[in-house]
């Protein structure tokens, strides 16, 4: 228990020296002094600075803390239900949905308008979200309902990814029918961006994730007793069939909202969770959880700060970051303790 | 002498070819009207005997010759001129075609997604014309039905070009789309006036253009002020700004002002927010070009990303914009530079316009 919180503890205090150094750190380059008279609502001279920290780092931060601590949990939860390690938020095809749903928008309607859409963003930026969203929880409520008919979790995951694969054939369809200028929009979308939000709509993404990941933590009793498979779970009283509905919605939404904003982030999903295993030795969903929302609020952190470092000024895209930090993290987290077998 | 008795040798040889029943009055083409670049740097010209060697890019040479009999030297592809029938890959090829008046040339194109001429639009619509599929899906049969002389490309990196190649279809690079210069681009006019024929048309109305382009660059030189522009547009947190070195930044100079990423080296780069905004939050003007359905505002670019409404050119309205939705444009404007530039130094300098000039291209948005 001391070591749990004690990690705890660790993790917390790496998460506020990252939100620094990913304040301090940027293309631009910013004196300390006027960093910090920003933050507390001086301002400095410089109204570029002001709105560089204000509406471009600031945002940046608070999206990769949540995005990347919801991802993470919601990867915790599809690999506990499935008893599958390699598992993420989009095994079950939620974030092909959100893709989907923004394909519609961003390269269908240019053909039906006969016009390159890739400039209309204006409209198109704010359906651009619902889009994805509308399209994430379209699959996830095609997922839930045939979660209720099937009966065992293999089927439910093979389904799932079929339609994932499904939605990935239609977007390609898409893409090929569209003019490049949308492809390439398209394109853009999908390598994900934690600095796409900022003003109002960032400040209602961070209020819904704030409210999302608490419920998730009503669910960890029934994935507990999910750890040990579905019979044992029923003797302890758990309503199996409804338990995991409850934790394909709660996933699935997570998912939704953090690609419908940010676009399709991989690998943290299914990556974090193995990180927390790894360092916390435990499978225990109550530390567990916690213990995930952490680490993958640093990891994003981390990568948020390599993708936009000075040297690459152009924005490398997250999603290709999150890949080459997370992959030796956690091979040589899974490596120490290669001795040990869990799920 | 050489050259007289060349000269002489070449117009026995046209007149003893020329029979086509030409409605225009071409009597006076003449192969060997010489045909001088000054600003295109893709292509050049040289003439031998009653051959015309062209050489484009790096790669590709032509011999275009009068007589498909003739002997061109080694390495060289031969090409029957005036050509008869030919297919344009993109728009800046059709530019030319258009302002050459030469629509009759053109058998096919690629598709007539945002293209306003009438004139193309009627004849794709009856068969005159007709689309051959986008870049990377040609349809081999609709290209061979088209049965041209030689197929312009301007090639990207889809390719698509080995089942023409296939063909044997003569391939024609048109680097236009590569030239930094603004004259220098439409200086291929005479590259497309050479296989056509009409290389005196060419040179009279690029020489047109030139002269009044570089009177307006030359007034707009000795401005005191030159303001700041910026350009282009965030879409889903990513800014492609074009670079110091590129068609627009050169158009920006000549016009009296001074784009933001000013040196010489860029050609273009992928920008996200905060380094775009450094650059761009204090110019003075911000060129927008899109497509926009409807009429785009302050209001449409504010809701496209609220930190719009941080640069200074946003607070004072000085956005300079054209649709392309409701304005032609990369079918006309690469052979109209000085009606662009025009467009530029009434924004810049509206001293230097008559009153009541109405721009073509680009306007501020209000």
């Amino acid at each position: 228990m001391r070591r749990t919180l004690s990690l705890m503890m660790a993790l917390v205090v790496a998460i506020l020296v990252m939100v620094i150094v990913n304040l301090f750190i940027g293309s631009v380059r910013i004196p300390v002094a006027d960093i910090c008279r920003i933050l507390i609502g001086q301002g400095s001279e410089s109204e570029i600075w002001t709105n560089i920290i204000l509406s471009s780092r600031l945002p940046q931060v608070l999206t990769a803390i949540v995005a990347g601590a919801g991802l993470a949990v919601s990867g915790l939860m599809m690999q506990t239900i499935f008893h599958n390690p390699l598992a993420g938020p989009s095994i079950l095809g939620i974030s092909n949905g959100a893709s989907l749903g923004v394909a519609f928008v961003v390269l269908l309607s240019g053909q039906l308008g006969g016009v390159a859409l890739s400039s209309l963003g204006y409209l198109g930026d704010a359906a651009v979200s619902v889009a994805a969203i509308i399209g994430a929880l379209a699959v996830m409520m095609l997922i839930v309902w045939i979660s209720g008919k099937v009966r065992g979790n293999v089927t439910l995951l093979i389904i799932g990814v079929m339609i994932g694969y499904l939605a990935t054939a239609i977007i390609g369809v898409l893409k090929f029918l569209s003019p490049e200028e949308d492809v390439k929009a398209f394109v853009v979308w999908g390598l994900g961006s934690f600095s796409r939000v900022s003003g109002d709509e960032m400040i209602l993404f961070v209020v819904l994730m704030c409210i999302l990941l608490p419920l998730s933590f009503l669910l960890v009793k029934p994935l507990n007793a999910m750890l040990l498979g579905d019979r044992y779970a029923a003797n302890l009283g758990v309503n199996v069939k409804r338990a995991r509905t409850w934790i394909i919605i709660c996933s699935g939404t997570l998912v939704a909202i953090v690609t419908a904003y940010c676009g399709p982030i991989m690998f943290i999903g299914m990556a974090v969770p193995h990180l927390a295993r790894g360092l916390f030795r435990t499978s225990d969903h109550w530390r567990l959880m916690p213990a995930t929302a952490l680490c993958g609020a640093v990891l994003a952190l981390i990568c948020n700060l390599i993708a936009r470092a000075p040297g690459f000024e152009g924005a490398m895209p997250v999603n290709s970051v999150t890949a080459l930090v997370g992959a030796p993290i956690i091979i040589y987290v899974l490596f120490r303790r290669r001795k040990t077998s869990y799920e | 002498m050489k050259k007289l008795s060349g000269l002489i040798a070449v117009l026995v040889l046209f007149c003893a070819c020329s029979s086509q029943g030409d409605k225009q009055a071409k009597a006076g083409t003449d192969l060997m009207e010489a045909v001088t670049v000054k600003y295109a740097t893709g292509f050049s010209v040289r003439d031998s005997a009653d051959i015309r060697l062209v050489d484009v890019g790096k790669k590709d040479h032509f011999a275009l010759v009068h007589d498909a009999e003739a002997v061109v030297p080694e390495g060289y592809v031969k090409v029957k001129v005036p050509i008869e029938r030919t297919i344009c890959m993109t728009s800046l090829q059709l530019s030319n075609f258009t302002i050459l008046d030469a629509h009759d040339v053109v058998k096919g194109i690629t598709g007539t997604k945002n293209l306003f001429n009438e004139d193309i639009r009627a004849r794709v619509k009856d068969g005159r014309i007709v689309k051959i599929g986008m870049e990377g899906e040609f349809d081999p049969e609709v290209v061979m039905a088209a049965n041209p002389d030689v197929i312009f490309i301007s090639p990207s990196k889809r390719g698509g070009y080995d089942a023409i190649k296939e063909i044997g279809i003569t391939l024609v690079p048109h680097l236009g789309y590569k030239e930094l210069d603004p004259l220098g681009q439409a200086e291929w006019i005479k590259f497309i006036g050479m296989f056509i024929g009409k290389e005196k048309e060419a040179s009279e109305i690029f020489a047109g253009i030139e002269s009044r382009y570089n009177e307006l660059k030359a007034k707009a030189a000795k401005a005191e002020q030159r303001p700041t522009v910026t350009s282009g547009e965030m879409h889903y947190g990513n800014w492609h700004a074009v670079g110091g070195k590129n068609y627009l930044a050169q158009i920006f100079r000549d016009a009296g002002a001074d784009y933001v990423i000013n040196d010489d080296e860029t050609s273009g780069e992928d920008l996200e927010f905060e380094k775009m905004y450094a650059l761009s939050a204090n110019a003075d003007y911000w060129r927008i070009l899109n497509s926009y359905q409807g009429d785009f505002s302050y209001e449409a670019l504010k809701a496209s990303e609220p930190r719009n409404v941080m640069l200074k050119a946003f607070k004072e309205k000085k956005v300079i914009y054209c649709n392309m939705k409701q304005t032609p444009y990369y079918e006309i404007a690469p052979v109209k530079p000085d009606v662009l530039l025009k467009d530029f130094v009434a924004i810049f300098h509206p001293e230097l316009v008559e009153t009541g000039y109405q721009p073509t291209f680009y306007h501020l948005l209000q």
